[in-house]
């Protein structure tokens, strides 16, 4: 083989962020939750910058049980109050509390997951120096090649090999009458470690087991379909144990979000067909039933849940939100468990602006009746279902059009992807009566981001890979929202910058 | 029922015109109005077009072939005067197409032969739809009348027949499964269809096949134990694709029946999956056809076995019929490789079905059309690939509805061919009791199949409890009186039956792929000859030349070739087993190799030669066909009948002559062979036997079905070698065709008794009226217990006296 410039994409591992200096005054404090006086504990505190703060309470044993937060806008003295009530609102036990602050947050790619931390779509360039004889090795499935304007190969054509390449023994050979010249670039867009077009949302299982929905289109196909394909914890193959081999689907709906619930042994995929939420086997994969969809006289039929564009599942009870919103009795099929519907709600009407109506824009809260939902006004709400209808609670807005959220439920730390050119995820808190955009973790590799899974210290970021057309992609492009993404999946480590025990509090009833 | 009253209903029954004139009447006694349509459907048709009515399981999903609607808007307190309705179907469908809940009202007059019927229905707000059956009760004395009943009426009919037959026989099989069909889907209202469910655990099913899957909890809830459904099947198209090419689909279609279930959390109810539907080789053409990919599969597998063909022996594909003559060996390593290939196409089935249902086991339905036609061409035999059992988790068996053969014992044929395929896998069966067939016919599968150790057991719901497709109207109260009964039985048994094992074979017939390759036709000289097996009270096991191949030969002390092809290697084990003392029969009188090559018999037997006289290509199905051969010669000192081929003997030296031929050459003959012994027969046993009775009874009965009087002199000569080795009968009864099949465990013994001759010397309808009672002596010692189902028993001595009509089972407690 010729002399060949292979250029692979570089990859920032590390990404930091400036981090504030803060100074805990209140060291020891006594609270009494249940008298009048002293029911509430100030924590009073100085920073040399404007910042977020997480501050977090925990146990004698170590237990979460409350975080708060604050944002400074200038540096300075101030303050943040515990009521000595828990997440759920509960008074907690009498004893002592050690407080932590949390005063940033930054990422570092886990590079034992796929390939350096990323599976998906990997690029790389060849420079002709023999137009005669162009050939090169491609480690993982082809997407596309292209010398300039010239596309010389696209998975969607389906074939093997065409009239601008061969492939032999792995080697790929361009065709010279395929116009490449001395010093032209290849370039070739490959899947690595296997195909993985236009992820589009993600769960994870406690084991780590990734379930990302996918979507894929060939020439012949007017709508894209979405698969769902379960990959190895550590992001290197596709567990074929599962479904068929390692898929289920295709699904010839805009399939839009995946839950996995491991306590009922279930998978839900938002949108699966006919407007309806698929439910599967975690184990299997199997398809079990479906909870919505169109029903009796169509959109308005208060049951049919139309282009649902997430879902959310309240996680004590059986109920699940649907984005329209509906709730269902997610134990029962179809419209057997419907219970109500609410459409609009003020700034929660609408999906995110991305590929019309469809993203995964809810998440389920900790609270079992409440959950977010990101908006098409670029907002993030928290919703309440309230036994008869949906009532929105609080709500944010979000500079860079947030779409997929996860929750760290430990700390009720909300992590948001979004659609800016360089990718970045918001980072939130949800205090319980608003939301609290504390830092935002940045990756000058990353390309607009389209749904996050936070488990343990870990955060998947998804990118996806498709443009919209149409309308959509006119008013994404008008909100300078960037189209796509870079049609992979990252694996990052986060790191707290966490001072650990700045403050005791008492508690006494 | 008396004999003559019986050809009348058959009489009745034969025509397919409905001379019935049909009206009806809508009224709208509210205050409101209504609007209704009135319809008569069919509702299950089959691939002759006959239809099948689903009496009392109706459901919307099941209608077809429904007739133009007679739609009416029927103000308040009016009604639509009488509508002539085309009277070409047998159920009327009245819907209420308006939505508000009133009720209404319906006339319905039948006109027929001049007599008139008519009934009043009156239909609930609640309901929507109603179902009317225009039915007939066949075994009601006097003329037979129609009657007008809803869906409701015919299943608490049928109910009141079951609970009235089955007063203190409360015990239902458990751990045996007895299925039936479930037509119920969720739309049915849910009283319906709990008076189906109330009917079916009544009369003792304890397992459906195919039900709504929304109805799979309360299926569950109201004691049903077990499903059967299609997992991840294999095609007819499939056949001719490998593994790789089917695996996709047969995982997927499994994983989704798992969904299914896992949803309802009832995995573990599905006991069996059928893999296919009689579903064996394809034909040898079309696998040619398939051009470098068959040559290919056909080359691996000659080096995986290891099997070298001549330097002349290419492996070139052409035409079937040339390589036949041109290259036979490769004629039969390509069948071979055809006939075998299905065997990966099974396995990935079971394979993808196990790991979605951990507790089922998969099974094909077994082709039973290699039974009913006699072997290749494509169908069946094939299952004998079960050796081994590498392939399959067992096998579920299409019963045969040949009536006219059930009187010999082809159920008992059929079972026992099933036991000796899966070897001690389980085996299930579809049970077809046509509505034409008495419920005799019943209990003599029935109890075969439960003595054979067949655990899974399917009531096919058309004719045994539906009527059948030409009659389908009928109500067969005696068929469903008989299935109550028998499932009792069943439940009795079971705790004997499964905790015992069918005593040993030393008998066996062979079955090889050889002969099904080069002459498939004389393969029916296996049942034939099993009939006189079975007839004279031996237990017989089928093996193929794979159980010989793989020393499984041993066991047995008399072996009989059936017919004349068989493998090189098997014939070298036949040969040294023979010469350690085995009795081999060899009917035909001559033999033949894998590649069509002569085996002489000669160099073996010396002075033995033989030469063939006349040999017919075609020799028939079994029960039909095969009487209209003539007869080209006959046996003496007894007389047999011989058709279909005759070959001359010589006489081997030492040995003797056992029959001559009319012009007195030798026709069977016998000598020692170490210290074994070899009889060959110039003519087929098996074919004479059956062929004879029909001519020398040409008792006029024609097509109804008497074929029960057989030749004791012939069964006497063709078993006359186990007499020779010492093989005890079953159970030393001495009766004409009244055989016995015993299973015997630790404490526990089970005697199933059956009376092939129906307790008559003469030709008599087997229905129970006129069936004799027959009486026999059984010794059996140390018995703390002895129970008789369909039966009396006394001890006598040192023996028990039973009486029984038909089919009797004896449950014994040492």
């Amino acid at each position: 083989m010729k002399k060949i410039w292979l250029m692979i994409s570089c990859m920032v591992l590390v990404c930091a962020m400036a981090q504030s200096k803060v100074n805990v005054i209140t060291k020891s404090i006594v609270v009494y939750p249940e008298k009048e006086a002293g029911k509430i504990a100030r924590i009073v505190f100085n920073a040399d910058s404007k910042c977020g703060l997480l501050f977090i309470i925990r146990d004698s044993k170590g237990n979460i049980v409350k975080t708060l937060s604050s944002i400074l806008n200038e540096a300075g003295q101030s303050f943040i109050d515990w009521d000595g009530k828990d997440f759920s609102g509960r008074i907690v036990e009498e004893g002592d509390y050690s407080v932590s602050v949390v005063t940033g947050i930054s990422w570092a790619l886990d590079e034992k997951f796929g390939i350096k931390g990323r599976i998906g779509i990997e690029t790389m360039q060849i420079k002709v120096t023999d137009p005669e004889k162009i050939v090169f090795k491609v480690p993982g499935e082809i997407k596309r090649i292209t010398v300039g304007e010239t596309e010389y190969y696209k998975s969607d054509n389906l074939s093997i090999a065409g009239p601008n390449y061969v492939i032999k023994d792995g080697n790929i050979q361009i065709n010279p009458t395929g116009g490449a010249k001395k010093d032209d670039i290849v370039n070739v867009e490959y899947y690595n470690p296997f195909y993985l077009e236009n992820p589009w949302a993600i769960d994870v299982d406690q084991a780590g087991n990734l379930y990302v929905l996918y979507k894929w289109k060939t020439a012949s196909m007017k709508y894209p379909a979405t698969t769902l394909v379960k990959v190895s914890p550590d992001g290197k193959k596709i567990v074929d144990d599962f479904g068929s081999d390692g898929k289920i689907g295709p699904f010839s709906g805009h399939a839009n979000q995946v839950t996995v619930n491991e306590k009922e042994g279930r998978i839900y995929i938002c949108a699966t067909s006919s407007h309806g939420t698929g439910v599967f086997s975690l184990k299997t994969g199997a398809f079990l039933y479906e909870i919505g969809g169109w029903f009796g006289s169509g959109s308005s039929d208060p049951r049919t849940t139309v282009y649902p564009a997430g879902i959310a599942i309240d996680k004590t009870g059986t109920k699940i939100y649907i984005r329209g919103f509906s709730a269902y009795d997610r134990t029962k099929e179809k419209d057997k468990g419907f219970l109500y519907r609410e459409n609009p709600i003020k700034h929660s009407g609408y999906a995110p602006l991305i590929d019309n109506y469809w993203g995964p824009s809810m998440e389920s809260a900790r609270q079992p009746d409440c959950f977010y939902a990101s908006s098409y006004y670029s907002d993030i709400s928290k919703i309440k279902d309230t036994g008869s209808g949906f009532s929105e609670l609080y709500n944010v807005h979000i500079n860079g059009s947030p779409v997929g959220m996860s929750l760290d439920a430990d700390t009720e730390v909300l992590f948001a992807a979004l659609r800016t050119v360089s990718g970045e995820i918001a980072v939130l808190h949800d205090t319980g009566f608003l939301l609290n955009e504390l830092w935002r973790l940045k990756d000058n590799e990353l390309g607009p981001t389209h749904a996050v899974k936070m488990i343990g210290e870990y955060l998947y970021v998804v990118e996806d890979g498709a443009s919209p057309i149409g309308r959509t992609l006119e008013e994404m492009k008008k909100a300078n929202v960037n189209p796509a993404g870079k049609n992979r999946i990252s694996k990052y480590r986060l790191i707290f910058d966490q001072e650990k025990d700045v403050c005791k509090i008492t508690v006494k009833k | 029922m008396k004999i003559a009253s019986f050809i009348a209903v058959i009489a009745f029954f034969s025509g397919i015109s409905y001379g019935f004139e049909i009206e009806v009447n809508l009224k709208n006694p509210s205050d409101i109005p209504i609007t209704c349509n009135i319809s008569l459907v069919r509702t299950f048709t089959d691939e002759h077009g006959n239809w099948w009515p689903d009496l009392g399981f109706i459901s919307e999903g099941t209608l077809l072939k429904q007739k133009p609607r007679v739609e009416n808007f029927i103000q308040p307190g009016k009604q639509s005067g009488w509508i002539k309705i085309p009277s070409s179907a047998r159920i009327l469908v009245c819907k209420r197409i308006s939505e508000n809940p009133v009720k209404w009202k319906l006339d319905v007059k039948i006109t027929e032969g001049g007599n008139t019927i008519s009934r009043s229905f009156e239909f609930s707000e609640k309901t929507m739809t109603e179902y009317i059956y225009l039915y007939t009760v066949p075994s009601s004395p006097g003329p037979i009348r129609p009657e007008l009943l809803t869906a409701e009426e015919i299943v608490d009919r049928n109910l009141e027949i079951v609970k009235q037959t089955i007063k203190n026989r409360q015990k239902t099989p458990e751990k045996i499964a007895i299925y039936t069909d479930c037509f119920l889907s969720a739309s049915n209202p849910s009283q319906y269809r709990e008076k189906q469910y109330k009917f079916l655990r009544t009369l003792g099913i304890n397992g459906l096949q195919y039900c709504d899957p929304e109805l799979i909890p309360e299926i569950m809830e109201k004691g049903f134990l077990y499903f059967r459904y299609g997992g991840g099947t294999i095609e007819y198209q499939d056949y001719y694709k490998i593994q790789q090419e089917i695996e996709p689909a047969i995982k997927s279609a499994s994983l989704n029946l798992s969904g299914v279930f896992e949803r309802y959390n009832a995995i573990n109810y599905v006991r069996n999956l059928k893999l296919g539907d009689e579903i064996s080789s394809g034909l040898l053409q079309e696998y040619i056809a398939g051009g470098e990919k068959t040559r290919i599969e056909v080359i691996e597998y000659l080096k995986t076995k290891k099997i070298q063909l001549s330097e002349a022996e290419k492996i070139e594909l052409k035409p079937a019929s040339i390589i036949r003559n041109e290259n036979p060996c490769l004629y039969y390593w390509i069948n071979r490789v055809r006939m075998e290939r299905i065997n990966s196409l099974w396995d990935c089935a079971k394979k993808a079905n196990k790991k979605y249902f951990p507790y089922a086991w998969s099974s094909p339905n077994w082709p039973v059309i290699a039974y009913l036609e006699g072997g290749y061409g494509g169908y069946g035999w094939d299952l004998w690939h079960l050796y081994d059992n590498q392939y399959l988790d067992g096998i579920w068996g299409e019963d045969w509805p040949g009536y006219e053969v059930w009187l010999r014992g082809g159920d008992a044929y059929l079972v026992d061919m099933m036991r000796c395929q899966a070897k001690g896998l389980p085996v299930g069966i579809y049970n077809v009791v046509e509505a034409n067939h008495s419920s005799v016919y019943a209990r003599y599968k029935f109890f075969q199949q439960l003595i054979n150790g067949i655990t899974e057991i399917f009531w096919y719901s058309y004719g045994c409890l539906r009527g059948n497709e030409s009659k389908p109207w009928e109500i067969k109260t005696d068929i469903v009186r008989e299935i109550a009964l028998l499932n009792r039985d069943a439940g009795e048994a079971e705790e004997y039956l499964l905790n015992t094992e069918l005593e040993p074979a030393s008998i066996a017939i062979l079955w090889t792929p050889a002969q099904e390759i080069w002459e498939p036709e004389y393969h029916i000289e296996i049942i034939a000859l099993y009939y006189m097996l079975l007839h004279s009270n031996y237990n017989v096991d089928f093996i193929s030349s794979y159980d010989v191949e793989s020393n499984r030969l041993k066991k047995y002390r008399v072996l009989f070739m059936p017919f004349s092809y068989v493998e090189n290697s098997a014939w070298e084990k036949i040969k040294n087993w023979v010469e350690e003392g085995g009795f081999l029969v060899i009917e035909g009188g001559f033999l033949r190799d894998e590649c069509n090559r002569e085996i002489d018999l000669g160099s073996w037997l010396k002075g033995f030669s033989t030469k063939r006289i006349e040999r017919v290509k075609s020799v028939g199905r079994l029960p039909i066909e095969l009487p209209k051969q003539k007869l080209l010669d006959s046996t003496e000192p007894v007389y047999f009948p011989v058709i279909c081929s005759k070959y001359n003997l010589t006489v081997p030296e030492k040995g003797k002559c056992l029959l001559r031929y009319k012009d007195q050459s030798p026709a069977a003959v016998q000598v020692s062979k170490g210290k074994g012994a070899v009889r060959i027969t110039g003519f087929y046993q098996g074919l004479s036997y059956i062929w004879d009775q029909e001519n020398r009874d040409n008792s006029k009965w024609g097509d109804i079905l008497l074929y029960h009087s057989f030749s004791p002199e012939m069964r006497i000569f063709t078993t006359e070698p186990a007499g020779i080795c010492k093989i005890k009968k079953v159970c030393d009864i001495d009766k004409n065709l009244v055989v016995a099949r015993k299973r015997t465990g630790k404490n526990r013994q089970c005697i199933a008794i059956f009376d092939y001759g129906f307790g008559s010397d003469k030709p008599v309808m087997p229905v129970w009226e006129t069936i004799g009672e027959t009486t026999v002596k059984l010794e059996i010692k140390q018995a703390k217990n002895v129970k008789c189902l369909n039966g009396e028993i006394h001890k006598d001595k040192d023996s028990y006296v039973v009486k029984f009509k038909g089919a009797t089972m004896l449950l014994i407690d040492f």
